[in-house]
């Protein structure tokens, strides 16, 4: 296990997002605990609407946090100023789910590249050539051809535009990337060429990553640590091996029992919840997954459950958490 | 395989025209238009070369001998009831009624895309901005230009200003209905993380973006425009004889309608064909920068 | 062979204003009836037109069927008429939608869009259809007081329980699933899927899954067909597919998942992109991306080889493919 000798890269600490809907608060996400180690990626897993892009979204400060503090190199990204902040965006960044969304369709590709040097003021603009070099030293390192340079989104396909999308996000040279679904949108055979080039990129320029997905599988290979969202809390949250291996909160467990296994010969055994996600708003306290769980106690919607160490860096927020653990450990 | 092509980029606005080539009822109209504006920048000309005389001699003098003839070969539309020849009147009359129409129209535009790209963009303001601009739409455009007119005094620009303003609510509204869908583009979300200004934004992202409804829009614009000037004309607020515009001269010529067909034919075929031209521009347009309408 | 379904050299384009599609070359398969059979390709491999063109719904202009039949029993679909095939359609083949979102009609309730299926192909009386739209919605696991509810009361695993129970309503011999829980969170697909497959079971249907996840495939299929750029590559039954391929493009296909049950740190993906369908190479259309390229992969379309009676490939290299 990594030993904390070092301050972490991300620091998030309480970290709640509410919004205000007519139909009551939604606790979009509550109370929120992690680090990110400086290298390694954390991998954020949950269904839709459990909260899992607004909590990146708010760690990047694109959406105000109602509470909490988030450390980024030890600063409190939540105190920074209008300024500040936008220094501190060069060095955290954000890759977003969706290739045709995410790209201005009036831009070219060099020009898409160029956007963030240009707002962050790198390069004057007179100096085109110095711009130019960059953008395609930028290409050359997500793997764009140069002949792409003036090229429109809508003329390339999904995998291309995701690209670009990575490539503007380098140009600034950041520590630290938000990843949203960033696979999500793309076919397999392209889904496995950009996972290949996120950590080929993390390999070479040291890139921390937070990769938010719905889908175990992409994660499993590439994180260090997963944590699981469910409506807006972290059930779950250790080292990847040890998530597939011994997993321990039964939500933890009914997602990874759902992914169907692509080999017709392994017979599932499914764990079926019943009913559907439904959105944490004026959530009631306790267990917010004890009504789909087939474990639930009285006790579990009484009062709030926090995360617990079941053993080092392991952590799990269900009041069983200790006896399902020795349970998944002997087995 | 693509990959040995040599690319050749084209922007949404290289494609949109490539597509507009293709409707060619669209092409021909556009090239009635073009027609039009290029013998108004021709009577400039003939205006500047002989200094407003030509003008006076043949568009203003009056010959009444000559009053009310049909169309003849010297006289292709004919004379008015001033025995002015008709067709050098319409001539002379583009630049009043299809120029003014334009400037009022681009006028209304550029005011109206401020003012919706900020009550799209701002929250706190787009409350008050709307309700403002749903206040002047509640009052019938011609009504309000009527309005404008009657108490600036009935003049050429006074015209203009007022067929703009009557027109700014329509444009602020498209501007804003596409902002408030373009700001909730991931692409904005980017370009905000990478630490752009909200003028940045607005300039480089949203406004290039909500152009292709605002240009659909702004050529049928035009064309109510036109008309709106030449009915303010015909009931006397717009511009004032000998001046030779469309509606002035519809107007003027309503009186002799029983004895001589053409005079009240002629400017009205005018009015009817540079407006026809200008919504079949804006529909093809509209399929061109819209291509999912279309199939 | 089985003549409950078979499509012949099925060949589909769309005429659009730039350029000639070439959505579907030469598909031929058939189906047993009371099989499912899965369908798998990525976007734009034509997985979509085969499905909308054996329910007669290809959108015309700009698509052209140029050849092919599609025989359900003896009947050619793509020869009957416009009346006839309204028949078929819900009663005998019908169709389930990816976007759950979309395919419900928003100003009406669920239990009215059911009940109207019924109505139009079994003249049941108002009363009647209702009450049958109600046990439908029963059997896809939705209570029946909630029939009165409009489409965007319901979530999205809902409303695809409601799509199915509207593809379900007429009983029909034939479902064509059109990825059809693509949208779905994984929990909910897992519900989605066994209800799914439940309801085949009861109702002796037969399936075709269109999806590109091959986990859903081995979970519910019981012959594949890998689709490439409007061809079938390869067919077999799910375990010749899952054990024993020999197509080169499903070999990549299999490398580039990330798989739960394994251990890889690095994915393998396939070189290169999909080929334009406008701009189609020649010969095998896979050999610009494929490693066992030879001249003649260039030159000449490759024939289907029969591995096994039920197996089949399109390469002239299966052998060597299959032999790695």
């Amino acid at each position: 296990m990594s030993e904390h000798v070092k301050e972490p890269l991300l620091r998030v600490e309480h970290l709640k997002k509410y919004f205000n809907t007519p139909a009551g608060t939604l606790h979009a996400v509550d109370d929120v605990n992690f680090t990110i180690n400086e290298g390694e990626t954390l991998g954020v897993v949950g269904e839709s609407g459990c909260g899992k892009s607004t909590m990146g979204r708010t760690i990047l400060r694109l959406h105000e946090p109602t509470s909490g503090k988030v450390y980024f190199e030890g600063k409190d990204v939540t105190a920074c100023n209008k300024k500040e902040l936008n220094d501190l965006r060069e060095e955290m960044q954000i890759i977003f789910q969706d290739p045709f969304a995410s790209l201005n369709p009036r831009m070219t590709v060099s020009e898409a590249i160029a956007e963030p040097l240009l707002i962050r003021k790198k390069f004057d603009k007179k100096d085109k050539e110095g711009l130019q070099k960059r953008v395609e030293e930028i290409m050359d390192l997500v793997g764009l051809a140069r002949r792409l340079v003036n090229s429109y989104p809508h003329e390339l396909d999904g995998g291309r535009r995701q690209r670009i999308g990575i490539g503007r996000v380098l140009a600034l040279r950041p520590k630290f990337v938000v990843c949203d679904e960033p696979v999500s949108a793309l076919d397999v055979s392209i889904q496995a060429q950009i996972l290949n080039l996120m950590q080929d990129l993390q390999e070479q320029l040291g890139l921390t990553y937070m990769f938010i997905t719905h889908d175990l599988s992409v994660v499993k290979h590439l994180s260090n640590d997963i944590a699981v969202m469910y409506l807006g809390q972290l059930v779950e949250k250790c080292s990847a091996k040890k998530l597939f291996r011994n997993p321990v909160h039964p939500y933890t467990l009914a997602l990874l029992s759902a992914i169907p296994i692509p080999d017709p010969d392994v017979k599932m055994d499914r764990i079926l919840l019943e009913g559907e996600l439904t959105s944490p708003i004026n959530p009631t306290p306790g267990c917010r997954f004890a009504k789909r769980c087939i474990y639930a106690k009285p006790e579990c919607s009484q009062k709030n459950v926090d995360l617990v160490e079941v053993e080092p860096g392991h952590f799990v927020a269900c009041i069983m958490a200790k006896d399902f653990h020795a349970k998944a450990s002997e087995a | 395989m693509a990959e040995t092509k040599k690319v050749k980029a084209r922007s949404l606005g290289q494609e949109a025209w490539r597509r507009f080539k293709k409707d060619r009822l669209a092409i021909v109209a556009l090239c009635f238009l073009v027609l039009l504006v290029v013998a108004a920048f021709g009577t400039l000309v003939v205006d500047l070369v002989t200094q407003g005389e030509f003008y006076d001699q043949y568009v203003v003098e009056q010959d009444l001998l000559k009053k009310l003839d049909g169309p003849s070969l010297e006289h292709p539309l004919g004379m008015d009831e001033f025995g002015r020849d008709i067709l050098l009147r319409i001539i002379w009359g583009i630049r009043y009624s299809l120029f003014m129409g334009m400037i009022a129209i681009i006028g209304a535009i550029i005011i109206g895309t401020v003012i919706g790209a900020v009550a799209g963009f701002y929250k706190k303001v787009d409350n008050v901005i709307m309700r403002c601009m749903d206040v002047l739409l509640a009052i019938p455009s011609i009504l309000l230009a009527t309005a404008i007119v009657a108490a600036l005094g009935p003049s050429l620009p006074n015209v203009v200003i007022a067929i703009g303003l009557a027109n700014i609510p329509q444009f602020a509204r498209i501007v804003r209905a596409s902002v408030l869908t373009i700001k909730g583009q991931e692409y904005i979300e980017a370009a905000r993380a990478m630490g752009a200004s909200d003028l940045r934004i607005i300039a480089k992202y949203i406004i290039p973006n909500s152009m292709a409804p605002l240009i659909v829009q702004g050529s049928v614009g035009v064309a109510s425009a036109i008309l709106s000037i030449a009915s303010l004309s015909f009931v006397g607020l717009g511009v004032q004889p000998p001046t030779p515009e469309w509606g002035a001269m519809l107007s003027n010529a309503r009186t002799y309608m029983r004895d001589a067909w053409h005079i009240t034919v002629m400017p009205g075929a005018a009015i009817m064909l540079s407006i026809l031209s200008l919504n079949i521009i804006g529909d093809g347009l509209r399929d061109a920068l819209d291509p999912r309408l279309k199939n | 062979m089985s003549n409950f379904l078979t499509v012949k050299d099925l060949v589909v384009r769309y005429d659009t204003d730039d350029a000639v599609v070439r959505a579907l070359n030469g598909v031929s398969f058939s189906m047993a009836e009371g099989e499912t059979l899965g369908l798998v390709g990525e976007t734009g491999a034509g997985k979509t037109t085969l499905a909308r063109s054996i329910m007669g719904l290809i959108p015309s202009p700009p698509g052209v069927i140029e050849s092919g039949e599609v025989l359900y029993g003896e009947e050619d679909l793509l020869k009957v008429s416009e009346r006839r095939m309204r028949e078929i359609r819900g009663k005998h083949i019908s169709m389930v939608f990816q976007d759950p979102m979309t395919s419900l009609n928003p100003v009406m309730t669920v239990g009215d869009q059911i009940a109207e299926v019924l109505q139009n192909h079994e003249n049941l009386h108002t009363k009647e259809a209702q009450h049958r739209a109600c046990e439908m919605l029963e059997m896809v696991g939705i209570n029946a007081d909630r029939a009165g509810e409009y489409p965007h009361q319901f979530s999205g695993g809902m409303k695809q329980r409601v799509v199915i129970a509207i593809a379900l309503a007429c009983r029909p011999r034939l479902l064509i699933a059109d990825e059809p829980t693509t949208a779905l969170d994984v929990t909910i697909q897992a519900q989605v899927l066994e209800i799914m497959k439940r309801l085949r079971q009861e109702l002796n249907m037969t399936m075709m899954l269109i999806t590109h996840d091959l986990g859903v495939v081995a979970q519910n299929c019981d012959n594949v067909a890998i689709i490439y750029a409007g061809e079938i590559v390869e067919y077999g039954t799910v375990h010749e597919i899952f054990k024993e391929r020999a197509h080169p493009y499903t070999i990549g296909l299999f490398d580039s998942i990330p798989k739960l049950n394994e251990d890889v740190t690095r994915l393998k993906p396939i070189l290169g992109l999909m080929p334009d369908p406008t701009d189609l190479p020649c010969g095998c259309k896979f050999h610009d991306r494929c490693q066992y390229c030879t001249e003649e992969c260039k030159a000449h379309v490759p024939e289907m080889s029969q591995l096994s009676p039920t197996h089949q490939v399109r390469c002239i290299h299966w052998k060597e493919v299959a032999a790695k």
